[in-house]
């Protein structure tokens, strides 16, 4: 009996043991078979459960990727950190964990380089309805308790716009109490243990179902706002420039396809973010959504993005951010696809924006 | 007749009378009253099917007191959410509404389990196959157990959520990494288990080993091995249940599907329904594992009185 | 020539650098075949002397000789019994045997072993239970399974620590019984150091009587048992020179109790 176990137990290890040096990879959410054209380039992406990272998903289930020579795998992240843990020990090649948690890596040292954008917007700080009048005005704010997610995108803005506003929240004008997740903030706000809190997509969404008014959208903290923006190791970027410009491109298309093919769209995202399909709508198409998706690195707002982290106290460093944001490889990759497609709209779009923000 | 009045069919009885006959308060589109008596009636069936079969006394009366609580909670339940709408509706949703969706999520959460189930058993097969020899091997030798104790018990409590960016960067996949979360829950308290047993195995045995000259590797594993097996079974067990415990951070690292990333995922969306749907599978396959463990364990240990 | 000799043996235990003596200057020789029983109050040291006779542990000072060479450690020519765990609880009754005989050779045959174990199991009354688990059997039952590996071994010198000590007094007679059968009826007569403190176990089972004191640490008197054997214990127990003997072991344990105990203690070197 005991010898059954033991002999158990060891097949049963050399049989994992051998199971884990076959699995090489992470099956990806997508169920398309990774490609055996040895002619495509690997890459491993890390993303977010969140709609906000979309051209992702566009660019991996339409093909763009495989287009451009690159065999992209794409995995799921539940924490910024984590996200730029992997990218730093080379274990996935680009990611767009936010832009706090790559502008922290870099003040701590970690070569990234900003390549490109995601999305901007999809915040907002929400109230109960009884509150809303008083919780529109920051100017309010002095006294008052509002819950957040420590570093997130909102948050830093937030803290920001506060110190705009003259009020010190680092002295205690306003008390900012930290929560794990927009979920339980929003449960926070709900329970009246908070006067308002700071969520993001696709809880923004949410907010009324849930009996919660959008007291102010991110663009009214601040109008050029930035979220996630695309971020590698400088090392690798300079390793092969070439494979990051089709990489870029590829984000283009997807965008072209996001801007003209909105059901679909919603059906690909549906896939990674499991949500219900009217929130998603809601946060990507509806008049109202605050949320911009675009691969443009919109250099001028991670800028003044920087100067925020720095003089809320979540960095401290003399570098200067620039050395760190690559926008040439951006511009070669728009280039690229404004001569093959040039009466396309979205592309000429894109590099009006180019010009207007970077 | 008096075996068929107990209180397991009465509550039975009362759950349908009370979802067919008093109105729900709940404002909801849907309110699963199907899925409520359908889920209600299929615990029936399974509970007079096996009253007809079995035979012991006892088990059959143990069997009615946990159906009888199963349908008590049921009742309450559905009362303070359905029907008088007491409890918060996201938080708390509507049995009949975890039911149909439940049901509904069955492939995800099988395919969810196969995932778990591949990191759970190697990660706990790796501990179990590294802890016990190490602290046996540490345990028997008095010098090396007291140079090793003192650091156990600095690295012992150590939340292995800590190691995940080191588990990262070293490993070669996240899969690996994974797998390394669950491995570092479950060895530490096997090996401490293991380590303070052997240490502290009752002497007379080995003086009984001794002068039958036993030679080393008999005395380990003849011996010290079988003599420790109610320490290491502590250990185990504890490594187990931290196993599971371990899943959710496991699964955090480039996965996207799995028992805990699936709770994890749907807690941050605020899809509650979904989460305890997760919540009841999990308890379900927990339920199932640590039955064989403990029939493993009831063999293993059939020698003690 | 002697079987066991024991020269000048003394034994302590270090605590704090200071040696707590446990045994001091204990001189014995007993001849092959002699069955020998150490009696005293407890703190005299018997159990430790049975654990240097058996190789557990090393004295201080002093040899021990078995056939005149000295003692190293433990060994196949002396098989043990002690007062409990003398068998593995995760081992059935019939495992237990067939273990100690694998020890012994392990080339051996299974089959041959496992003859053996059924034979001795079976001698000592215990052919039914032979797949019980120590667990299940009864203190007595246990002992007796002690018994039938130790002379399934088939050791020179059989070294028992109080083993009947810690089973009720029916049982504990039939298992002198036993002790006495199985070591009249062998082929060899085995070398027994027995070690008890009850007296008239002493009497019953021993050729000489070896009486330890507490106080010296040391023997204080040895003392001849001259019945003929086999003996019978209603017979013996209306003898009056059995009465005489058993009233003078008696006498001269109690004096060693009411004499203060020395605490000397040596120094650590």
């Amino acid at each position: 009996m005991k010898k059954g176990i033991i002999a158990l137990m060891i097949i049963t290890l050399l049989g994992s043991v051998m199971m884990t040096g076959c699995s090489n990879n992470q099956e990806a959410v997508s169920n398309e078979p990774s490609s055996n054209n040895e002619s495509l380039k690997k890459m491993n992406i890390g993303y977010l459960a969140s709609p906000e990272h979309l051209l992702y998903f566009v660019a991996k289930e339409k093909g763009f990727f495989e287009e451009q020579g690159i065999d992209a795998e794409l995995f799921q992240f539940t924490n910024s950190a984590e996200g730029l843990n992997a990218i730093t020990a080379g274990k996935l090649d680009v990611g767009s964990f936010g832009v706090s948690a790559p502008l922290a890596f870099i003040a701590k040292d970690v070569d990234v380089s900003i390549i490109g954008g995601q999305n901007s917007g999809a915040c907002a700080v929400v109230s109960k309805p009884e509150k809303y009048e008083e919780m529109k005005d920051l100017k309010n704010y002095k006294g008052k308790k509002v819950a957040t997610v420590r570093l997130s995108t909102a948050d830093v803005i937030f803290r920001g716009a506060l110190l705009d506003q003259g009020i010190d929240w680092k002295k205690g004008d306003v008390e900012i109490i930290e929560m794990e997740s927009p979920a339980a903030t929003m449960e926070a706000v709900k329970k009246e243990s908070v006067d308002a809190g700071l969520i993001w997509t696709p809880f923004v969404a949410m907010a009324e179902d849930q009996g919660v008014k959008i007291a102010m959208h991110i663009t009214d903290l601040l109008e050029n706002n930035v979220c996630c923006r695309q971020h590698v190791l400088t090392s690798k970027l300079n390793e092969d420039p070439e494979l990051w410009e089709n990489f870029l491109v590829a984000l283009i298309k997807a965008f072209d396809f996001y801007q003209t093919n909105q059901e679909e769209t919603v059906d690909i995202t549906a896939k990674y973010v499991k949500v219900d399909k009217k929130y998603l709508w809601k946060e990507t198409y509806a008049e109202d959504a605050t949320m911009i998706t675009s691969p443009d690195p919109l250099k001028k707002s991670t800028i003044k993005y920087w100067n925020i982290m720095k003089e809320t106290g979540f960095i401290d460093s003399d570098k200067n951010i620039e050395d760190y944001i690559n926008t040439d490889i951006y511009k070669k990759a728009l280039d690229r696809v404004l001569k093959e497609n040039p009466d396309n709209q979205n592309y000429k779009r894109l590099l009006s924006d180019f010009n207007k923000y970077n | 007749m008096r075996r068929v009045l107990n209180i397991t069919n009465i509550l039975f009885v009362a759950i349908i009378g009370l979802e067919l006959l008093l109105p729900a308060k709940r404002s909801s589109e849907i309110i699963y009253t199907q899925e409520l008596i359908g889920i209600i009636i299929g615990i029936e069936l399974l509970y007079s099917l096996n009253m007809i079969y079995k035979k012991d006394e006892k088990k059959r009366q143990s069997l009615g007191d946990i159906t009888a609580l199963v349908y008590g909670c049921i009742l309450i339940w559905e009362l303070l959410t359905t029907k008088l709408d007491i409890l918060h509706n996201l938080l708390f949703p509507m049995p009949g509404e975890v039911v149909a969706v439940f049901l509904s999520e069955i492939p995800t959460l099988l395919d969810g389990l196969s995932s778990s189930l591949y990191l759970l058993t190697i990660g706990y097969t790796l501990a179990l196959v590294t802890a016990i020899p190490l602290a046996l091997i540490i345990g028997w030798r008095k010098r090396l157990f007291l140079a090793v104790n003192p650091l156990t018990k600095v690295l012992g409590p150590i939340p292995p959520i800590v190691y995940i960016p080191y588990a990262i960067a070293i490993l070669p996949t996240f899969k690996s990494a994974s797998i390394f979360i669950i491995f570092i829950g479950a060895f530490w308290p096997i090996f401490i288990n293991t380590l303070n047993g052997t240490f502290n195995i009752d002497k007379r045995i080995i003086d009984s080993a001794k002068v039958l000259n036993v030679k080393e590797h008999t005395m380990l594993f003849k011996i010290i091995l079988p003599g420790v097996l109610p320490s290491i079974i502590s250990g185990t067990t504890v490594g187990l249940v931290l196993s599971f415990i371990l899943l959710t951070s496991a699964e955090m690292i480039g996965a996207s599907s799995g028992l805990g990333w699936y709770v994890k995922y749907f807690s941050d969306f605020a899809d509650y329904p979904r989460v305890v749907v997760g919540i009841i599978f999990i308890g379900m396959v927990v339920t199932g594992i640590t039955y064989c463990f403990d029939k493993i364990e009831s063999q293993l240990l059939k020698w003690k009185n | 020539m002697y079987k066991i000799d024991l020269e000048n043996i003394s034994f302590g235990y270090e605590e704090e650098n200071l040696i707590i003596p446990v045994i001091k200057d204990v001189h014995l020789s007993i001849k092959e075949g002699e069955f020998v029983s150490i009696i005293g109050p407890s703190g005299c040291g018997k159990s430790t002397l049975l654990s240097l006779l058996a190789g557990l542990n090393f004295p201080s000072y002093g040899k021990i000789l078995l056939d005149n060479k000295e003692v190293t450690g433990t060994g196949n020519e002396r098989g043990v019994v002690f007062q409990h765990y003398s068998l593995f609880p995760w081992m059935s009754a019939r495992k237990n045997i067939i273990f100690g005989l694998q020890q012994l050779d392990k080339n051996r045959n299974q089959k041959d072993i496992e003859k053996i174990a059924d034979e001795y199991l079976d001698l000592v009354g215990l052919k039914e239970v032979s797949h019980k688990y120590p667990s299940q059997l009864s203190g007595g039952m246990q002992q007796r399974v002690a018994i039938a590996r130790a002379f399934a071994m088939d050791s020179d010198i059989l070294l028992m620590d109080e083993p009947f000590s810690a089973v009720d007094a029916k049982n504990r007679m039939a298992l002198q019984e036993l002790l006495l059968d199985l070591w009249n009826n062998g082929k060899k007569k085995k070398t027994v150091v027995f070690v008890t403190h009850d007296v008239d176990e002493a009497v019953l089972l021993s050729d000489r009587i070896i009486v330890m004191s507490a106080n010296s640490k040391s023997i204080k008197e040895e003392i001849n048992v001259d019945f003929s054997r086999p003996r019978n214990r209603s017979i013996l127990s209306k003898n009056n020179t059995y009465t005489e003997l058993r009233h003078m072991l008696v006498q001269l344990l109690f004096d060693d109790l009411i004499n203060g105990t020395e605490s000397e203690v040596w120094e650590a070197s």
